[in-house]
């Protein structure tokens, strides 16, 4: 074909472009057949009105919708801000350098238990989800307190190797009675548990559901472990911990609740239906821009522009009714 | 402006500028390679000499372009068994194109002369997916393909055993052996043994070109280089000769297949540094797979030429224990756990670990083990009876499980590791000319992680080749 040939195209060529063009929509239509999954968590009512008054959670429903309530493969997070353990107090990158694989959690959740005390723990845990939420906005002084609670309750396998490579030994009674004993000096869990030498090792009486229980070998270390857990490592947010053996890998299953609150009061300025809050304590707080609904006794909140409430990640969106005071006597 | 019109209009301005693009580009090029006939005149071109090679050289390959569309931003170019960005995140919750050229492929077959009952061949074979710096830009990344060594062996054949030495397909899952599902997707599929490797393999095929036997040892390179031993493979393969279909390994041009059944294995050794800062002693952990592969021409055809109605099914089923390199980017996110560092040290202890990821790991106890795997994957390809089976569509599903994932990993990374995949295509292919082919694929793939979740990507993919 001559270059002129394709410049002055004959009919024949009209009818390849059409062709072509008919390719080329096909392309276009297949291309776009797998389209982007979209936010988790759509927007709420964004309709304005007046914030004013106190806004609960229900107890019927999930108050918020999180986004990515999860832990990424390097990611193991305390209460607050999350963090990544794993590059925790590693020496700056070097340019060039690679810094190192990344890797999971640790096994033992970084406990060290020894025949004495605990001397560290690191309790894991992943998904806690909102339990409770309120807000409370005051229009006399243009304040807001906004309250959060998460909660979960998470199981963190113990192995054999976790808990007694540090001295922990089963099979010493002696030490085994007293770690009970100070684990629970007042007997309150345990009773006054008296352990003594038996065939299979260690055997222990202990008090359990107003009845006396006579426990050892796995059974016992597992509930060692649980009592001195509950005494030396428990804190406001991390309570209630039980442990079982795991008859199939050895070692114990424990069990433990986390919950943390989460508080933050300040001033608010309402500019149509958008409301900002500028919290009062701005070192760990920042100001924040949250879309916003209230009909009747219903109030919606979403982060503003796909963003979080109270900048507080993974918290998308919250739905509240108003708490009705209960009239004076 | 809504989203779906956003990609709309970006894609429409892309595929002009490409296609603009391309344009601009075919006239630089005439325009060079008319500069290069005028300075080539001289001198004239009998009396240039001919290049030669000492030996029969063929040229042979493929240009291609690849768009692909994935519904989340889970990917570079490869999916294979990538991990999904999950619900929820930037990455899951947004789509991505992706174009490239890089999947190219040039090779060279070389032929010596038949010597005291020897032939002497060998194959040099690249490609443009070869590593690059992390910190690559996007556009160096897709522009700047670095080339890969595909295959680089000789074979020789002898009346007594064949010898294969150099980098070629695995023995493990007969790669190369007409197996391969057919499928616009990049091989290998989410549970398909792909994989190359060098080795030194010896091979005996006895029987006809009705039946024929063809029995196989391989010593392969070793799975990490501080094991020791090199991994060895074993394979048999039995192929009715007589009864043949028409297959597409991957995105290529069908080629003729025998009814045929493979098994192969592997079996390796993994020494690793104890699971401390600073090692002073190793455990050791073996791994072994085995696989059972099959090609059945449903429907037969007895030539190329014309292979309308056509219908060829492929499937294969592996299991084993750490082996997961063998399966194209399928280390389910896993990793080593994290170093305990109880006397809270600065800078905290690191393993040095050295083997790849997502074959061997510590449990709970500290002991070395090997990840599980399972994986099958089957597809079916048929040849419709219009210009003389140029148009044919195929579908794949596979499916991948490593039931031990859990029990390897700390419950806290849960959420970072997937047991279970599942993968399903549909493809449909044109050759508009004997030299040219293109393929629309759908592809979805969906992973089941630790903790429940199970983010799913769409990929759509257009692929355009032109074969040398």
């Amino acid at each position: 074909m001559s270059i002129g040939s394709r410049s002055q195209p004959s009919r024949r060529g009209h009818t390849h472009r059409s062709r072509a063009a008919g390719w080329c929509a096909t392309a276009f239509s297949v291309l776009l057949a797998g389209c982007a999954n979209g936010p988790l968590c759509e927007d709420l009512g964004s309709c304005g009105g007046d914030p004013n008054g106190t806004w609960v959670s229900g107890d019927d429903q999930a108050p918020a919708c999180l986004e990515h309530p999860f832990y990424s493969s390097t990611t193991v997070t305390a209460p607050g801000a999350p963090f990544d353990s794993t590059l925790i107090d590693r020496p700056s990158p070097v340019a060039g350098q690679s810094q190192g694989a990344a890797t999971l959690a640790d096994w033992c959740a970084e406990l060290v238990l020894t025949r004495e005390k605990v001397e560290s723990r690191s309790f894991l845990f992943r998904d806690p989800q909102v339990s409770n939420v309120s807000f409370q906005y005051d229009a006399a002084t243009m304040s807001y307190t906004a309250s959060i609670a998460r909660r979960t309750r998470f199981g963190q396998y113990f192995s054999m190797t976790c808990l007694t490579q540090f001295g922990v030994d089963p099979g010493d009674c002696s030490a085994t009675q007293a770690a009970i004993r100070r684990a629970d000096p007042d007997g309150l869990r345990a009773g006054t548990a008296s352990c003594e030498a038996a065939a299979g090792g260690c055997s222990c009486s202990f008090a359990a559901g107003g009845a006396s229980a006579q426990l050892s070998g796995p059974p016992l270390l597992c509930k060692m472990v649980e009592l001195v857990l509950n005494t030396e490592a428990v804190d406001e947010t991390f309570q209630a911990v039980g442990c079982a053996p795991n008859t199939e890998r050895g070692g114990c299953d424990c069990a433990y609740d986390v919950a943390y609150p989460t508080i933050e009061v300040g001033v608010y300025e309402v500019s149509g239906n958008v409301i900002t809050h500028h919290p009062q304590n701005t070192n760990i707080d920042q100001p924040s821009q949250a879309t916003f609904c209230q009909s009747g006794d219903s109030f919606q909140l979403s982060g503003f522009d796909n963003g979080f409430v109270l900048n507080k990640p993974p918290i998308r969106t919250v739905r509240l009714h108003r708490q009705l005071t209960t009239p004076a006597p | 402006m809504k989203p779906a019109r956003i990609h709309v209009v970006t894609l429409a301005l892309g595929l002009h500028l490409a296609c603009a693009s391309l344009g601009l580009a075919a006239r630089a090029e005439e325009q060079t390679a008319g500069a290069a006939t005028v300075k080539a005149s001289v001198p004239k071109e009998a009396e240039r000499p001919p290049i030669r090679s000492r030996w029969d050289v063929s040229l042979y390959g493929f240009a291609e372009l690849d768009f692909m569309h994935d519904s989340t931003q889970s990917y570079a170019e490869s999916a294979n068994a990538t991990p999904i960005a999950r619900r929820g995140t930037y990455a899951g919750d947004r789509a991505q194109v992706v174009a490239t050229a890089k999947n190219s492929r040039l090779g060279f077959k070389v032929q010596a002369p038949e010597y005291a009952h020897l032939n002497a061949s060998a194959i040099f074979e690249l490609d443009f997916f070869g590593n690059q710096p992390l910190d690559t830009s996007q556009n160096d990344s897709s522009v700047f393909g670095t080339v890969r060594v595909r295959h680089a062996y000789f074979k020789l054949a002898t009346p007594l055993v064949d010898v294969l030495a150099g980098q070629y397909h695995d023995l493990y899952g007969w790669g190369g052996s007409g197996f391969y599902p057919s499928s616009v997707a990049y091989l290998g599929l989410p549970g398909q043994i792909y994989h190359r490797n060098p080795q030194l393999r010896l091979s005996k095929t006895v029987g006809g070109s009705s039946l024929s036997v063809e029995m196989a040892v391989a010593a392969v390179r070793p799975v990490m280089r501080h094991s020791e031993l090199p991994d060895f493979q074993a394979g048999a393969r039995v192929a009715l000769g007589g009864w043949q279909g028409a297959a597409s390994q991957g995105a290529a041009q069908p080629q003729l297949v025998p009814l045929s059944i493979g098994i192969s294995a592997v079996g390796r050794k993994f020494v690793i540094p104890q699971f401390i800062g600073v090692p002073r002693n190793s455990q050791t952990v073996y791994g072994w797979g085995a696989a059972v592969n099959v090609a059945v021409p449903i429907v037969p055809v007895t030539s190329l030429e014309d292979r309308g109605n056509a219908l060829t099914l492929t499937a294969e089923y592996s299991r084993g224990t750490g082996i997961a390199d063998l399966y194209t980017g399928t280390t389910a996110g896993a990793k080593f756990p994290e170093l305990a560092n109880p006397g809270r040290l600065q800078p905290p202890p690191v393993y040095p670990q050295d083997v790849d990821g997502g074959l061997v790991t510590f449990d709970a106890d500290l002991r070395a083990k090997t990840y599980n795997f399972s994986g099958f994957v089957v597809g079916a390809q048929y040849y419709l009876p219009v210009a003389r089976g140029r148009v044919w569509v195929s579908a794949n599903y596979g499916q991948i499980a490593l039931d031990n994932m859990l029990l390897l990993t700390p419950a806290a990374s849960w959420g970072a590791v997937y047991e279970k995949a599942r993968y399903f295509d549909a493809n449909l292919f044109v050759e508009p000319t004997p030299a040219t082919l293109v393929g629309a694929s759908f592809q979805s793939t969906t992973q089941t992680y630790g903790d429940g979740a199970e983010p799913n990507n769409i990929r759509v993919q257009l692929s355009l080749l032109f074969f040398l």
